[in-house]
């Protein structure tokens, strides 16, 4: 029988704000408050309302067999508990079917999986701790932030004591036989890797509304009977949540496609399991080792989505940088301010890419283009380091 | 800005102005009530003797036709209320800037038209035919200073502004050499007439703030090509090299801009290489004030107002060889603009000789109390009587 795994990304960073060249030792305030609130209420209300209440009611309908996984950066947390504490409450809602797994992730959603670590412990632990204290949920899978991957990261999260990780299936490291099926990371003692179809994902994340698209407009059962035809055992759908509502409005039919989805996937005969439970009951049947680093953005889906370009490089470098002389500074606020610089999303915006995924990039800009974005991190870096070295 | 200075200097010798503004103020329904003829006339009181009528409002005189282009596409795409105020492209603003100038004309008397740069040269020409006076041109910079591939269109209107006017007033000697070389206009008709400072505004000696420890180059103006801000970060880059603690800062922004950040990206030096976008003047102000060094390596700079405008800060400074200031500034370091290994020695050495800055204010307090506004105007003034003879 085939088993479908639905995993959910759910992340808002805290986006910067215009810091002026003249603020740099005098204002240490980086972010936009007044953006980010809105941002929060709009996509909870667009979003991670209705879709959580949505979701709740399929799996209290299937009786627990509809099941699904979520991983919630804490920079997102720490918007949801200030700006729409409903939210919280809509997941402990969720947590409490018994049905959703939740995953650890670096709890400001960064990279520095490639650079620290021991900063990456620290902030994998305080999302460990974050999710237990809010959810009452121990989680033993882990995904890193954009399904950022390597052998490295293999090794950091068996440290860790994690059974599992959630990645990409870029085509040229899966092979011929396909991301499928269930991997033992190569260099581990049994760290297990769940691949995510980038076709039957991508399906519903970005062309469900296109209409230029031949399958458009995509229903439930059609879906489903293209996950039943995958070769393989496993399926495994790894989006963003905010896909449902805000990416795809609501107009768009998204949440009925949702609604239809597991009576669909049950009728074509496909379970649906949650990524902890895959590692229980299914064993490995290949290994896999990488050393060049993969991820799930843009068409390369490697690392080029933040460290593409000059300016992302130099950025990025200069922030790692800093991390010795912020943290024997003591001061907890410089640190706190310089983690939260650390999101993937300060250097995603300092993209150029062109074509398909400039648009990606640019929808979610909050600065008026890359270069704005980057001299503006650059200031505020300034500042960071002038706290630093006082 | 200078427009401002020669303005109010006239002013003060009791010279009574009407200005014609070729600006963009964002405030719509009175564009719409200066669009018809009536309104023209309809004269604002602002200040002492000075009439101001602002009347269609254009952009900036140093926007290029492309480029003008391209912000009414964008303007007109937005359904902004621009689309009916703007005409689709610079000439038809500059003929209906044209057009108003020569409705004023025909209601008013005038003794002299002055004319301010390209863009107005048009509407200036249009004056003097009407009410048969004298047109003086006053030259602040010349299309090949500001592109390095001149438009043969703006050249055509400036030589033909040049042409009719019965007197050219240049900022500089270089201005007017340029002038002569490039358009052959005798140099017996152009004549010079240094920019002024306005001294009580900017004689706030710096207060050097102690709590700062990292020392700051600066760069003011058009991130453009005839402003050197490609020049500016390469010395950045040798000085770098040799005090790492620097930090320099590009105020301003252009069409130069974005490739500036990617180079200085490649250099790895964005965080020691600042842009500050654009800045208003107490925000430029403020920054002078925390710089410890000030460069212009601009590459034809007709004048160069902002130069003055640190050193009366107290900012050390050094200054393009290509600059009309250092005509007047001849105690101001200055280098080619393209000799990166000098901008950056004599900059090493301004900032581990603070007191440089003062000893440079000291030497040049003289001649920047010789170049008031007020002695522009009546220098200006002088030049009016010679033309308009029996007043």
């Amino acid at each position: 029988m085939k088993t479908a795994c639905f995993y959910f990304q759910v992340h808002q960073p805290y986006r910067m704000r215009k810091y002026h060249i003249l603020e740099i030792g005098k204002s240490h305030s980086y972010f936009d408050e007044v953006q980010n609130s809105q941002v929060m209420k709009k996509v909870a209300e667009k979003c991670y309302l209705p879709a959580n209440r949505t979701i709740a009611n399929l799996i209290r309908a299937t009786g627990g067999h509809f099941r699904v996984c979520y991983s919630i950066s804490g920079v997102a947390l720490e918007q949801m508990q200030k700006y729409a504490p409903e939210v919280i409450d809509s997941f402990r809602e969720l947590a409490d079917t018994g049905g959703v797994e939740f995953c650890a992730e670096t709890y400001f959603h960064s990279l520095s999986s490639l650079y620290s670590e021991a900063e990456f412990s620290e902030q994998v632990w305080r999302h460990f701790d974050a999710i237990k204290r809010l959810f009452g949920y121990t989680p033993t899978t882990f995904r890193n932030t954009e399904l950022i991957y390597s052998d490295h990261v293999a090794y950091l999260a068996e440290k860790l004591g994690f059974k599992g990780i959630l990645t990409e299936g870029t085509d040229w490291l899966v092979g011929d036989s396909g991301a499928n099926r269930l991997f033992k990371a190569k260099y581990t003692n049994n760290l297990k890797l769940l691949m995510r179809n980038y076709r039957l994902s991508d399906d519903i994340a970005f062309r469900f509304s296109a209409p230029m698209w031949p399958q458009w407009p995509l229903f439930a059962d059609k879906w489903a009977s293209w996950v039943g035809a995958t070769p393989g055992p496993l399926a495994n759908i790894f989006i963003d949540y905010e896909t449902f509502g805000e990416h795809h409005w609501e107009s768009s039919g998204i949440f009925e496609f949702l609604k239809y989805l597991p009576k669909a996937l049950f009728d074509a005969h496909i379970a649906v399991l949650t990524p902890c439970q895959i590692f229980e009951q299914i064993k490995p049947d290949a290994e896999l080792a990488t050393s060049s680093w993969i991820s799930w953005a843009d068409v390369e889906r490697d690392l080029s989505a933040w460290l593409g370009n000059d300016m992302q490089r130099n950025a990025m470098d200069k922030f790692w940088q800093l991390e010795a002389a912020v943290k024997d500074s003591h001061d907890w606020g410089l640190i706190e301010d310089w983690r939260r610089l650390s999101t993937s999303d300060h250097y995603y915006y300092m993209s150029t890419k062109f074509a398909g995924d400039a648009e990606v990039h640019n929808y979610f800009n909050p600065h008026q283009g890359p270069h704005y974005a980057y001299i503006t991190m650059m200031r505020i870096l300034n500042d960071i380091e002038e706290r630093a070295c006082r | 800005m200078a427009c401002h200075g020669i303005t109010r200097g006239l002013a003060q010798q009791g010279v009574k102005i009407t200005l014609m503004v070729p600006r963009y103020i964002e405030r719509t329904p009175k564009f719409l009530k200066l669009l018809s003829a009536e309104r023209v006339l309809h004269a604002r009181q602002a200040g002492k003797d000075i009439d101001i009528s602002e009347i269609i409002p254009l952009i900036s005189a140093y926007i290029n036709p492309e480029d003008y282009e391209d912000w009414y596409r964008k303007a007109f795409a937005s359904g902004s209320p621009t689309r009916m105020l703007y005409g689709p492209d610079l000439w038809y603003e500059m003929e209906k800037f044209a057009l108003a100038g020569s409705i004023v004309a025909s209601r008013t008397h005038f003794d002299v038209v002055h004319c301010h740069d390209w863009m107005t040269f048009k509407a200036g020409m249009a004056a003097k035919k009407i009410l048969g006076v004298p047109l003086v041109l006053h030259i602040h910079s010349i299309e090949s200073d500001r592109s390095p591939f001149d438009n043969p269109r703006v050249a055509e209107v400036e030589w033909e502004g040049m042409y009719a006017a019965d007197c050219i007033l240049c900022v500089s000697n270089y201005t007017r050499q340029r002038v002569h070389d490039i358009y052959r206009v005798p140099l017996s008709k152009m004549h010079v007439v240094h920019n002024g400072i306005d001294l009580k505004a900017c004689a706030t000696p710096r207060v050097k703030t102690s709590r700062r420890k990292m020392q700051q180059g600066l760069f003011l103006g058009r991130i453009t090509w005839q402003k050197g801000p490609d020049y500016f970060v390469e010395t950045a880059r040798i000085m770098l090299r040799q005090k790492p603690s620097l930090r320099f800062v590009l105020a301003g922004w252009g069409d130069k801009a974005i490739p500036l950040i990617e180079q200085v990206a490649r250099w790895n030096l964005g965080h020691k290489i600042l842009f500050a976008e654009f800045l208003n003047e107490t925000d430029v102000k403020r920054l002078l004030n925390n710089s410890d060094l000030f460069m212009m390596p601009s590459l034809s700079e007709p004048f160069g107002l902002v130069a003055l405008e640190a050193l009366a800060m107290g900012v050390p400074t050094v200054i393009s060889k290509q600059s009309g200031i250092s005509e007047v500034l001849t105690t101001i370091p200055s280098a080619d603009y393209w000799d990166i290994e000098k901008f950056a020695r004599v900059g090493l050495e301004l900032l581990d000789h603070p007191e440089l800055g003062q000893k440079q204010l000291n030497e040049i307090w003289p001649s920047l109390e010789h170049l008031s506004w007020d002695r522009n105007g009546k220098t200006i003034l002088q030049h009016y009587q010679r033309l308009v003879p029996a007043h």
